[in-house]
This record gives structure tokens, sequence and C-alpha cells, in this order.
């Protein structure tokens, strides 16, 4: 089966212009990155500030040309598309943001800002139909029909990413980028928004990229989980094998580092904190991404890039060292 | 405690808030943000107060900065150290902020002076409030900058704000704020804004600075995973009103109260078995609005009971803990 979406050694960037002795560069933010996504499915793809997963999740849905590899929708290289069938092909790659309230044009009323995506997509839809479709998605992220005549200023944070979900959802999509979705939210609303794109993946056959930093988050969501230090992949793994045990030392160090509510297991994780900063993308140091910050780091991680390699049970890892990383946790 | 005691017998604890309310006015009305709030901090305790959007978490530790906005107003008693920080006149509370009590705000970056050196800013406090000559105070703040673990610690001192991460900043911040020796340090989520990893850094020198220094910290953290890893005791927050209160490993293992339960039901974690749908607590925080006699939380609370009209009381319920429940005893 032809996955929904995918990436192929995809690259992203952006275009640095020159100046008056600087030719004008490309900076790549994202590096070859390769994915497959099927109907019904979801990929958490984690990390931290600058590890480029904004940027990935941008290329997905074609918000920026790749520099290199490419980017297939149902086998179809979204670039070649005429820009008339890239409009059409459009409404079934969404996306949603982690500023749910930034995402909604304060001037419109909810109807309105919900009825655009389906005056752009389907055209020859009469008014009834229009609303009829706007309160059928404003019903299924479990809001009132009344909410079509309100202003985005008049709702909290959970109903505003309710509203970009029916946003997301009205022109019947395949795949929905959710851009760290629940980061803004209180966590009782969270677990609330989580459940409600679980639910509306299982009605509608979604294929969902669940972007965020959070580990915990993620690991309910996702059936596979991808982990992104400074562009590059450096794992990826089916769920429950990557919690149970995360093959690469940045992925462990992440997991790790997230405090849960548990003052037992909280307390050995006290003072293991990993020393340094992260590194920038416009500067990244030689070899393995993550050398500069690894306890395990040798020689060669400073000197040669590893590179993605398989692993038993359908996982990916670049490390030099990946049965060391995983003795020591 | 008895308001007619004087104040100088309360010093068994550090901070002992009483009645501790905050009001704010708008257009003839007002809000109450916090509400009658009673808890004490022994020295060198690490305390987190856990709340969502609404709680009233930061207004509480502003309250007890003398850092309102011009409309809020806080009532009730806040005895630290011997002195009720409420009824303080300015002068004498800004002593009181140069000389044992700091804060770090969850944004660094908008709590530096962007033009200012990192070295002058917090050499500032040392000249302002302890009358320090400028070049001490310059050696005591890059002395500061190396503790909080910042790299080559002089030269940082003559950088700018932006020449730091958002980690780097923070623990600018914490160096600011412990310049001045403080028995108590308010926190206000100051690792929200940060990665995982830097986060994980930040907890652990906190941590590190209680223990040897024997600063007590409030931390304020919507995170019931930060309070796990820090803290000591934990008091919940709905509504302005404490909920529970009680050591963080009983709390976090047995919550009694149902909102308690609720939030630790709600959190997900990595090493929980999972459920095909997160627990939630229906409804959304509640946001401002007149005191209510009622339990803040009935509204959303899945035992509600007629009970729950009036507010209960926060009364002891085993060792060390305290509840605000009509189901005394737990949920």
């Amino acid at each position: 089966m032809t996955p929904v979406l995918e990436a192929r050694n995809l690259t992203v960037g952006y275009k640095i212009p020159g100046g008056l002795f600087a030719r004008p560069a490309a900076l790549p933010i994202v590096r070859e990155v390769n994915i497959a996504l099927h109907a019904g499915q979801t990929l958490g793809i984690v990390g931290e500030s600058g590890c480029g997963k904004s940027t990935l999740g941008r290329a997905l849905i074609h918000l920026i040309a790749p520099l290199d590899g490419e980017v297939l929708w149902q086998g179809e290289n979204p670039a070649r598309l005429s820009p008339a069938a890239l409009r059409q092909k459009r409404a079934e790659f969404q996306i949603i943001f982690q500023d749910p309230i930034a995402a909604l044009d304060p001037r419109m009323t909810l109807g309105r800002i919900l009825s655009r995506p389906l005056a752009t997509f389907e055209p020859g839809l009469s008014a009834a139909q229009s609303g009829e479709r706007v309160a059928g998605a404003l019903s299924r992220v479990g809001l009132s029909a009344d909410f079509a005549a309100r202003f985005p200023h008049e709702l909290s944070g959970g109903q505003a990413q309710r509203i970009g979900i029916a946003r997301a959802i009205i022109g019947r999509p395949k795949v929905i980028i959710c851009d760290e979705p629940v980061s803004a939210l209180d966590v009782s609303i969270q677990a609330q928004v989580v459940n409600l794109l679980m639910d509306l993946q299982a009605e509608m056959g979604l294929a969902l990229i669940f972007i965020s930093h959070n580990l915990a988050v993620v690991r309910h969501i996702s059936h596979e989980v991808m982990v992104m230090c400074l562009g590059r992949t450096v794992e990826q793994a089916p769920r429950d094998d990557f919690y149970a045990h995360p093959l690469h030392p940045y992925a462990a160090a992440l997991k790790r580092a997230m405090p849960e509510p548990d003052v037992a297991a909280e307390r050995l994780r006290r003072g293991t904190s990993l020393p340094g900063e992260l590194p920038s993308i416009a500067n990244p140091p030689p070899g393995c991404v993550f050398s500069s910050r690894c306890p395990q780091a040798q020689d060669i991680c400073r000197a040669q890039r590893p590179v993605l390699k398989s692993y038993p049970g359908g996982r990916l890892a670049a490390c030099h060292f990946v049965e060391n990383a995983q003795e020591s946790l | 405690m008895d308001c007619e005691t004087p104040l100088t017998q309360m010093n068994a604890n550090l901070l002992s808030l009483q009645d501790l309310s905050v009001h704010f006015a708008h257009g003839g009305g007002q809000t109450c943000v916090v509400d009658r709030i009673n808890l004490d901090l022994a020295a060198g305790e690490v305390l987190g107060i856990v709340g969502e959007s609404g709680s009233g978490k930061s207004q509480l530790l502003f309250a007890l900065m003398g850092l309102l906005a011009s409309n809020g107003r806080a009532s009730g008693r806040a005895v630290f150290d011997g002195q009720d920080l409420i009824s303080l006149r300015p002068k004498a509370l800004d002593q009181v902020r140069g000389r044992a009590l700091s804060m770090i705000f969850q944004d660094p970056m908008t709590s530096l002076n962007p033009y200012k050196r990192i070295g002058d800013q917090l050499a500032e406090g040392l000249i302002h409030h302890q009358g320090m000559g400028r070049a001490a105070a310059l050696a005591e703040a890059s002395r500061m900058l190396d503790r909080v673990r910042i790299p080559d610690a002089a030269r940082a001192a003559r950088r700018h704000p932006h020449e730091f991460s958002g980690g780097m900043r923070q623990r600018v911040m914490i160096a600011m704020a412990l310049l001045v020796r403080p028995k108590l340090l308010l926190a206000d989520e100051p690792t929200t804004a940060l990665d995982v990893t830097i986060q994980a850094q930040v907890l652990d020198l906190m941590s590190e600075i209680a223990r040897e220094t024997g600063t007590a910290i409030i931390f304020v953290t919507h995170d019931l995973g930060v309070v796990a890893r820090i803290c000591d005791r934990v008091a919940v927050l709905y509504g302005g009103r404490i909920m529970e209160e009680g050591p963080a490993e009983a709390m976090l293992s047995v919550p009694a109260h149902p909102y308690a339960k609720g939030l630790l039901a709600t959190t997900p974690r990595m090493e929980a078995p999972l459920t095909p749908r997160l627990p939630v607590i229906a409804g959304a925080p509640r946001s401002g609005g007149a005191m209510l006699p009622s339990c803040p939380f009935s509204p959303r609370c899945e035992a509600r009971m007629p009970a729950c009209e009036v507010m209960p009381d926060l009364r002891a319920n085993g060792p060390a803990r305290r509840l605000a429940c009509h189901l005394q005893g737990g949920a």
C-alpha cells in the first residue's frame, strides 16, 4: 500500500540573502529525513528547540519547498502539481498549530473561519451546505453550533484548539500535521485535545504527524516515534520498543530529563541532567550531532557522523555505540 | 495561628500565610484570585504550588513580593522572618526584598535589561541594597555566575542578555536572586519556557542550592513531574483556594482531593500502563469571577454533592496532610 505521506531523503532549509561580500546561501535545517506514514497511523516527532521539527512539519505539507529529496502525497510530489491541483490537494494535508488563538483571525467569526477552507476547496457548495458542514465540524470537535457566531477572543485555549482542529478536518483531510498542539494548554485540557485527535483518527482514518517536546504526550498518541537532534533523525522506532529502551544516547537523555509525577523514580533522576548547551544548527559540531553533549562520546563520534542503521524490530538509530548506549540504561 | 500572637513568637516557620487573599478591582466589581490561604513554610523547605491557569498561583507570589498590579490588593497576613509582608511599607518591604526574599520568573529575557551588561545588572542589587562598592559587587557577581555554572563567568559578566541562551539567562536570574543570600526564593514557573534537558539542569541546580545554602523555595508550577523532582511538599490550588496540601511523595502516590486525583490521572506518563484514552477532567479551569461560597472545583467534580455549595475548611487529613473536601478522608 502506498503511504499516504512520504519523505524521501528530505533536506529542508532557508535561504540566507547575500550581502556585499557574501553570496546568498542555503542553510539546511532538516537533513536527509525519511518518513513513510500510513492511514490511521501517528508518527510522533520529538526534539528540543532548533532541532528542525517544525520546519519538517511545514515541509511535509509543502509550505516550504525542499532543498533536496522529495515529499510524496499518496505517491505524488506536490512540487510537481499545477497551482490549481495543489490548491485542491491541500484539503487533504492540513496543519494545526501550538498557539491556537494566534492561529485564528481575530476579526472573523468562527463560522467564517471554518467556511473559508470550504470556499477554497469546494467552491461549488451552496451557503446552506457550507453551513451544514460547519455545524458538523463543530459538533465533531465537541462544540455546539452556536459557536459559529462567536469570535476567537471569546474562546478559552482549549476551545480555540478545537476550532483549529475543526478547520483542519472540515475539508476531509487524510493527514494532519499537529505542531505542538497541546503545549500551550492546561494539563486537564491537554488530555481532552489528545483524546479528541485520537477519536478523529479512529473515525476518519486520519494519519497524524504529532510534533512535540513532551515525550509523555507523544507516547499516548503515537504508533511510531522519531527523535530529531539538530536537523537529523537520530532514532526512529515503534512506540513500545522505543519507550522500553531507547537506543540512542540522546533519546535516552531526553527520556531521563522528562520529569514524571513519581517521587521515588524522580529521586533517582536528581543530579543526572546532561551538561552543556543545545548546539546551534548554524554551527553543528563535527561528527555526530550529539557528540558535544553525549556522555559516551569517543574520538570517532567527534570525527565521523554515524549513519542511521537498522536494528531488529524495525528500529533505526544513528550512533557508533548503540550497544553501549543500551547497556548503560 | 491566632492573630493576637505577637509576631516575634512566630519564627518556628520561615513563612506563615494567614488568611492571605488577593482581590482585583475592576469596573466597580471585584475579582478574588487568591482566597484565604493558610500555609506554613519551614526554613530550607522546597514547597511546590501546583495549579492550572487562573488558580491564583502566580498572584500569590506577586502578593508576597509586593508586585501586584495597581488594581490588586492583598489582605490577611504573610509573616516572613517575623515581619508581615502584606502590611509593610514599600521602603521596609524593599529592605526585605534586598536581603532575604528574591523571585525568579518564567521568562528570563523579559526580566533582564537588554541594554545592560549581565555583571552590572547583578551588581546593582548589591550596590543598592547592601551598599557594596562597584568593584566588590562585580567580583561577587562573577563568583555567583560561576556558582550557577555559567562557563567563563568573568567574561560572561561583560556580555549582554541577548548573547545568552534561554537556559543561561535563567541561570543568570537564579544567580541574581541568590546574590542577596535570600532565606526564601520565590520561583514562578522558572523552567516552563526551557527545553527538557535544560529544564533538568536548572532543576538540579536549584535543588543543589536549596540543599547547600538552606534557602527555602516556593516553586510555582503546573507540572506534577517537576514537583516530584524538586519539591518536599506540595499544595494544590484551584480557583484561588488550597484543595489539598502535604508531603510530595504521599500526595503524588495517594492524592485525596478529587481535583488532585484528576490532575494526577490526566498527566501523561512514560512509565505507567497505557490506556486507550487519557483520563480527563471535564470542563475548563475557572477564570476569575466573584468569590463564591461553594467549592470552586464543584462544577467539574464527579463526586459533587449538595454539601459542596459551601466551601469546606482545609482540615488535617493523615500525617502532615490537609484536605479541603467534604469527602473527608478522600474521594
